[in-house]
């Protein structure tokens, strides 16, 4: 299988969906207030675009957690009575592979919880019991008793602290979040960022066809998640509608001669340099000079790409530390070398070769790449 | 030998041209009935788990394994069970159970009907308490106290079990002779029947299947 060019991104919300679990049992309506009026501070609390589900315990139906404040005592009256098992709701919630914070708000003792210790999903509860314990004399899952919203919130809220994006045959050329940065390791190619306020990413990636590349959070509390990133469309090779800048006649006559590997008369010091040269360091700047003075009027950021179109020549800066080469080769610039990576398909490993990207590489037709 | 699943999905099979359960009816298949049915309450039940404890299907023991089991119904409480399954499902009568019961007990277990069944049970608790119950009833019976083969009667806890509820002319009894160790007797399935003394006292140690 190939690969193929997609864009993709990744949305983490803060917080991970909310379950309400809302006990109506006999055990509990006398304090149905406490009950609801828990309910309705906490949602107050959390971030407005956070998804979650409310239940009743004994009904496997949700009902959006938004319509909680409009219709909460038609709710009570429907769901008045039930018998407090949590079994119909956690056989509903075990079909689904999201990560939850399930919070069961009641009072009395849940007379199946016991059928659910150990799984992953009493892992993820939180017992609020606002007279007696849910859980009796057992201790199957962590309790808090007569809490305020805020305290629910505080325990609720577990920060993710990194974020690590892979996938078979993944490389990422392109991505929006400067706060990620690709390591490539035993082959594997990995986009990782930690301790930021905001994770979500755009990128534009190269994976083998039929396949997503996944990210795997990690969160405060040690809990880790993977999350697939949504393909968006398949990048395709055309023509882009680019902002190009022209060279100068002189500068021109520089690239026809050192695309064909031969020597050049420079601009600066009026002397001959070699095809390959890209700085004169024949002037006052211990750095050197490019060999392109037009590039000094613009920022560039290390590879830049040139355009020979209708004998005329631009330029652009392409400002990513990846370029896509061919089908199954990238060049990853590391300061003013550019290393290329062949990806094998037998391995699923993108190898490193002993090659750097030379000068005026052909990228496609008419356009040329350079590391500056 | 075919297996029928009832809305618990719990396993079925034919006896003497009766289809019944293969075990005495679970709380985790009574509280589906809860859960749906709205006709008992938190206290009520609560009530009835004073009087034979929940034990999970997930953890129980050879020492346990009749917490696992709803007892202490009366018959008019079963009844509600009885229409919620619907599908023809009743109370056997005393002659049918006594007639399944001598049935089974002349028929050796072979592990392959059971492993055919647990590959066909889609069920978590009933897969989980078939296996579990197999493999105490094989340390039990043929290691450790009547190193004898197993049979039907012993899987079905049609003896070992409970005392099943069933239904005699007009009326209802017990029938069975549970372990002594959950109900001290010294019943004989074959020829005993159980009179409770008072219509609406809950007997712990009664339970019961049906059959259609
Ligand atoms: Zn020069």
């Amino acid at each position: 299988m190939a690969l193929i060019q997609i864009k993709g991104k990744l949305e983490i919300k803060g917080i991970k969906k909310v379950i309400f679990i809302l006990d109506t049992s006999e055990s509990a309506y006398s304090y149905w207030n406490e009950i609801a009026s828990l309910t309705s501070q906490l949602i107050a609390l959390l971030p407005k675009d956070m998804e979650g589900e409310l239940y009743f315990l004994g009904n496997s139906n949700p009902i959006e957690i938004s319509q909680f404040d409009k219709l909460t005592s038609q709710f009570f009256e429907e769901n008045l009575n039930r018998i407090s098992l949590i079994t119909p709701i956690f056989e509903k919630l075990s079909q689904k592979e999201d990560i939850f914070n399930i919070l069961i708000i009641g009072s009395g003792k849940i007379f199946d919880l016991e059928d659910w210790a150990d799984s992953h999903l009493l892992k993820q509860t939180l017992l609020i019991s606002v007279k007696d314990s849910l859980q009796g004399e057992l201790s199957l899952a962590d309790e808090i008793s007569y809490p305020t919203a805020q305290q629910i919130y505080t325990y609720l809220y577990d920060p993710i602290i990194e974020v690590e994006i892979s996938g078979k045959g993944f490389m990422p050329l392109k991505w929006s979040n400067g706060g990620y940065s690709l390591n490539i390791i035993e082959g594997k190619a990995y986009l990782t960022a930690s301790k930021l306020d905001n994770y979500f990413i755009n990128l534009e990636y190269l994976i083998t066809s039929d396949f997503s590349p996944q990210a795997k959070l990690t969160y405060a509390s040690g809990q880790k998640i993977i999350k697939p990133i949504q393909n968006l469309e398949i990048v395709e090779m055309k023509e882009e509608d680019l902002n190009l800048i022209s060279l100068t006649s002189e500068e021109e006559e520089i690239f026809k001669k050192a695309i064909f590997k031969k020597p050049f008369l420079c601009i600066h010091c009026k002397k001959t340099h070699e095809w390959n040269t890209l700085y004169c360091l024949n002037t006052s700047s211990i750095l050197g000079e490019p060999i392109y003075p037009s590039l000094n009027n613009y920022k560039i950021s290390g590879f830049v790409l040139f355009y020979q179109k209708d004998e005329k020549v631009y330029f652009q800066d392409y400002p990513f530390n990846l370029l896509k080469i061919d089908e199954n080769t990238v060049a990853f610039r590391e300061g003013r070398r550019a290393v290329l990576y062949k990806y094998s398909e037998k391995e699923d490993m993108w190898i490193a070769t002993s090659h750097t990207l030379d000068p005026y590489s052909k990228i496609k037709e008419g356009v040329y790449a350079v590391v500056f | 030998m075919q297996w029928f699943f009832d809305k618990t999905g719990f396993p079925l099979f034919y006896v003497s041209g009766i289809q019944v359960q293969l075990l005495p009816i679970t709380k985790v298949q009574f509280e589906k009935f809860l859960v749906e049915s709205k006709e008992f309450g938190d206290s009520w039940y609560a009530n009835l788990l004073n009087i034979n404890p929940r034990v999970s299907y997930k953890t129980f023991t050879s020492e346990n394994r009749e917490g696992i089991f709803i007892t202490g119904l009366l018959p008019s409480e079963i009844n509600f069970f009885i229409k919620w399954m619907g599908n023809g499902f009743r109370l056997a009568n005393l002659r049918e159970w006594r007639k399944i019961y001598h049935e089974l007990k002349k028929i050796p277990l072979k592990r392959e009907r059971l492993e055919n069944l647990l590959f066909q049970v889609k069920s978590k608790p009933a897969k989980t308490i078939i296996e579990r119950l197999l493999e105490q009833l094989n340390y039990e019976i043929l290691y450790r106290e009547a190193r004898r083969e197993l049979n039907w009667a012993d899987i079905t806890l049609m003896h070992y079990g409970l005392v099943e509820w069933v239904k005699e002319e007009g009326s209802y009894v017990g029938v069975g002779a549970p372990r002594p160790s959950f109900y001290p007797n010294l019943w004989e399935p074959l020829k005993d029947m159980v009179k409770p003394l008072k219509e609406n006292e809950r007997l712990f140690y009664f339970g019961f299947r049906l059959i259609r």
